[in-house]
Formats: structure tokens, C-alpha cells, sequence
């Protein structure tokens, strides 16, 4: 068991997490987590279900908020984080949800645009990037398709578009393999060892063995909602 | 901003959910047309009365034993009242004649008559001004004050009548029509509400990737506006074609003389356009309060 407590002069991580607790009601999500992810990082989370890895993400996408402790994300404390700010934080984060979370009523193409749109990008520049992207997951001949006429990893690839069309300085993929079959899984993993390569922090929550096998990024342990073990 | 693009997302939203807003719109403009209509007959009711008030005609009936003398002292006086535009005399003999010509086929009931019943009397033209009917109420009663005047006549009764009606008819069209505003921003915000609970999921994975509240907001304010402003431009054809065919129906010469129903004039039409709009800003505006706090 490995519990280190995050160093408070860590100027290197982007992610930081002090004695971080969450509860429902009287259940409690997460207990006493510190947790320091290094800039450029990619980590993998990992546990059995209900351990509070997609607690923990949702923490950092600020879906949620803590019951206590604090999280400093770029530096900046959550808990303090103004509500104006909170949109302007959120594109600095690019997020694989576990259900792909796409919207059924726009296309594959609206979709990965979307991004692109509420940051305020213009028409020229959001067609460019999402042919781009659209493109490199392999999806371009169904950029018109809606979310519902696709599969379950081309509905991933294009939930992992969405999350990097904005380059985000933070990727959070919540189980992106999880119900895919070993092609399309490590279709998903080398998109985002991409996103990876070109600077992005990366932080996958996963119980899926095969992704961690051979892997030598740092992995972390939770179980019952606390870090029990963490390391390369 | 852009505007561009949240017009075209509204529009495809309104596309989207055409049955929901298509009978958002027609409720909105069948309320529209309820205050339009009563806008009408308001504003027309009051056209007439000022009309009548611009040519108000008095009878000034005289005392007995009055001399000829007396009726040329008599006209000066009243010609010197305030607001009096003319006084001409009407001997007792003319209005027997009067009388007996509009009696027409009946005039043979004047034929028994020892003498003539009927008093001397000026006919006076009275132009009120801004004086309104209490002008013409205080001109006739210094006319009475006049010495051998006995009474000076011009249908007070049912004017009063007429004008009391008329201003509850005012007070009513106002409490209605804010009541139909009352109407119109529920229904609006409703419809926007079940758009934005049938939309909840899109909202929240578009606030998961970064959209401000603005960029939310702005393509249901424009559904909102679009919407209000659909009601009340429907609303106001209606109000239009049913006006114009009506009054080319109607044998207004005959009823009302030299008056002239008239449609609301421009500068109204625009207000209510320009309402509706507002109303529906403002109904989608609550629907978000409303839809936040759940």
C-alpha cells in the first residue's frame, strides 16, 4: 500500500489533489484522496466497480463538487473557482464519457463541432479541424450519420474526437474500452496516446486487465473510494 | 456574438419542435387577436366620441313672453359664452314645422292644437376643444344662467351614460389585456420549458464542453422571440382582413353619419409587435429561471 501525500511545492503537476473526500448522503464516494498528476502525465486509474474512479473524474470535470478537500487543476482551486470561469476551465479539458454521452439529435460532424462552436471558433476554422479530426478516427464517411445509426466503437472514436477537437491541455476517459471489442479498443488507446504525444495530460479510469498488462504508465489503485496502491 | 448562428440554431430547434411551437403560436396569436380586437372597438368607440364632442349641438329653449328685443340680446349673450361656434334662432312656428316634417305621416296629430306648445329656442354649435364633455357640461350651464333662458339641451343623459360606459369599457380592455399578457408569457414559457426538459441531456453535455450560459441561452431567446413574434404578426393579418371586410359590410354612412371606423393605427401595430417579442424574451427568460432551479 502506497499512499503518498502530494508535495505542496509540486509546480510540474496540473492536477492536484489534497485530501479529497466525497460523499452521497452517508455514503461516502471518496475518502481522504491526495493525488498529484505531472503535467504531459498519462495515468491510468484503476479499480474494481464502485471504487470511485468515475467519481473521481467527475470531480476533475467539474460535474460534481467535493465534500471536502481541495483540488487545484492548472493551479487553480475548484472550490474557488468562480462560476463564470467554470465554462472557460471545462475547455481546457477533454472528456471520454463512460455512455460516449453524444447528442442524438445532431450529426457525428455537429457533434465534434460542437466543441468548437461554444468556444466561439469560426465556421472556416471548425470545418477544417473537424475533417481534420474526423479524418484521423476513421470516421469521415459518416460525418452526416446520427449517433444512434452507429456502433459502440465508432460511437467511442467519435466521443474521442470530441474530446481532443479542442486541444485540451487535460484529457479524462472514463472506461473508453469498456465495451468494445480488442480492435477497436486499441483503436481508442492510440487516439488518445496521440492526444498523449502532442503535450496533453492524460487520465484513464479503467478496470479493463489487457490495457494495463504491458503498460508503463503510472497506475493508480483505488478501492471502496480510497488510493490503495500506486506505481509504474 | 454570433448572431447568424444562433438564428440558425433556433430555427432549427423550431423545426425540430414545429408541432409544440406551432400551437404555441397559435395560442399566441388567437390572445393577441383578443386584445386586438378589443384594442379595436376601444379605439374606435373613442374616435366616436371625439367626433361627437368636435359638433355638439345644443337647443337652448327660451322662457315665455319674450320679446324680439330680448332674443337679439339673448343670441349676443350666448354667442359670447366660451366654446359657442354659432346660435341661430329657432322661432316656436319653425319648430311646430320642424316637428311636423319629421312627424311625416302623423303630422295630422299636430292638427288639433289650439296654439303651439313649443318654446322659442337658439340651436347652438358648440366646439368643446380639449374642454371634452365637461366643457360642453359647463357651457350650457352658463347658457342657463343667461336671463330668459329656461334650459339648455343636448342629450347630457345619454352622453353621460354613453361616456361612463366607455370608460369602464377602458378599464375592462386594460385589465383584460394585462391578463392576456399574463397568458401569452405563461404559454411561452411553458412551450420553452418543454423544450428545454426534452433538451436537458443536450444542455448538459453542451455545458460539459464548455458552453457559457449565453451560448445556451441565446438560441431559446431567439425561439422565444420568433415565437412571440409569429403570434402577434397572425394575430394582427386576422385582426386586419376580418376589420376590412366587416367595415366593407357595414352601412356606416347610414348608422354613424360622417364617422369612419378605423384599424389600429401603425405606430399600435408595431407596439404590439414589438410586445409580442418582449413577451416572448420574457417567457422563455422565466422558463430558464424556472428550469435552473429544478
Amino acid at each position: 500500500m502506497d499512499t503518498q501525500y502530494p508535495e505542496t511545492d509540486n509546480k510540474s503537476a496540473i492536477i492536484r489533489l489534497f485530501h479529497v473526500s466525497k460523499r452521497f448522503g452517508a455514503q461516502a464516494a471518496l475518502t481522504d484522496v491526495n493525488l498529484d498528476v505531472e503535467n504531459n502525465e498519462f495515468l491510468f486509474l484503476t479499480g474494481p466497480s464502485g471504487a470511485g474512479k468515475s467519481t473521481l473524474l467527475k470531480l476533475l470535470y467539474l460535474a460534481d463538487t467535493i465534500s471536502e478537500g481541495q483540488i487545484l487543476l492548472k493551479g487553480m482551486n475548484l472550490s474557488r473557482l468562480p462560476k463564470k470561469r467554470l465554462p472557460f476551465l471545462r475547455r481546457d479539458i477533454g472528456v471520454v464519457f463512460q455512455d460516449y454521452k453524444l447528442i442524438p439529435t445532431r450529426t457525428v460532424y455537429d457533434n465534434i463541432a460542437l466543441v468548437l462552436e461554444v468556444a466561439g471558433a469560426n465556421g472556416k476554422f471548425v470545418k477544417r479541424k473537424v475533417s481534420h479530426l474526423l479524418r484521423t478516427v476513421d470516421m469521415e464517411h459518416k460525418a452526416g450519420a446520427y449517433p444512434q445509426s452507429l456502433s459502440g466503437g465508432e460511437q467511442q472514436r467519435v466521443a474521442v474526437a470530441r474530446a481532443i477537437c479542442g486541444d485540451p491541455d487535460i484529457v479524462l476517459a472514463d472506461e473508453p474500452t469498456g465495451s468494445l471489442d480488442a480492435e477497436s479498443a486499441k483503436v481508442i488507446m492510440d487516439l488518445l496516446s496521440g492526444i498523449h504525444a502532442r503535450g496533453a495530460t492524460v487520465l484513464v479510469a479503467t478496470h479493463d486487465e489487457a490495457l494495463l498488462k504491458n503498460t508503463r504508465r503510472r497506475i493508480v489503485t483505488l478501492k471502496q473510494g480510497c488510493i490503495v496502491d500506486q506505481g509504474f | 456574438m454570433r448572431p447568424i448562428f444562433y438564428l440558425r440554431q433556433a430555427l432549427d430547434d423550431l423545426w425540430d419542435n414545429k408541432v409544440l411551437h406551432g400551437l404555441a403560436v397559435s395560442t399566441i396569436s388567437l390572445i393577441f387577436l383578443l386584445a386586438g380586437a378589443f384594442a379595436l372597438v376601444f379605439l374606435n368607440v373613442s374616435q366616436l366620441m371625439t367626433v361627437q364632442q368636435d359638433n355638439v349641438r345644443m337647443m337652448v329653449y327660451l322662457k315665455g313672453g319674450l320679446t324680439a328685443p330680448d332674443f337679439g340680446l339673448i343670441q349676443q349673450a350666448i354667442e359670447k359664452t366660451n366654446r359657442v361656434r354659432s346660435a341661430s334662432f329657432v322661432s316656436k312656428a319653425q319648430a311646430l314645422e320642424r316637428l311636423r316634417e319629421s312627424m311625416d305621416h302623423q303630422a295630422g296629430l299636430l292638427e288639433g292644437l289650439s296654439q303651439n306648445p313649443l318654446p322659442d329656442a337658439f340651436e347652438v354649435v358648440v366646439s368643446p376643444g380639449s374642454g371634452g364633455w365637461e366643457g360642453v357640461k359647463m357651457t350650457a350651464a352658463k347658457i342657463e344662467g343667461i336671463s330668459g333662458v329656461d334650459e339648455a339641451n343636448y342629450g347630457q343623459a345619454w352622453l353621460e351614460k354613453f361616456s361612463m360606459v366607455a370608460s369602464l369599457a377602458r378599464m375592462a380592455a386594460m385589465a383584460l389585456g394585462s391578463l392576456l399578457l399574463v397568458a401569452a408569457l405563461s404559454i411561452t414559457a411553458n412551450t420553452i420549458r418543454l423544450v428545454l426538459y426534452n433538451r436537458r441531456d443536450e444542455i448538459r453535455i453542451m455545458e460539459l464542453v464548455g458552453a457559457t450560459n449565453g451560448f445556451i441561452r441565446a438560441s431559446f431567446y431567439i425561439q422565444g422571440m420568433i415565437q412571440g413574434f409569429l403570434g402577434g404578426i397572425v394575430a394582427l393579418a386576422i385582426l386586419a382582413v376580418v376589420f376590412f371586410i366587416l367595415v366593407a359590410g357595414l352601412p356606416t354612412q347610414e348608422l354613424l353619419g360622417r364617422f369612419q371606423f378605423h384599424f389600429i393605427p401603425m405606430g399600435y401595430c408595431l407596439l404590439g409587435l414589438v410586445l409580442s417579442v418582449a413577451v416572448g424574451a420574457a417567457g422563455c427568460h422565466l422558463s430558464f429561471a424556472q428550469f435552473h432551479k429544478e
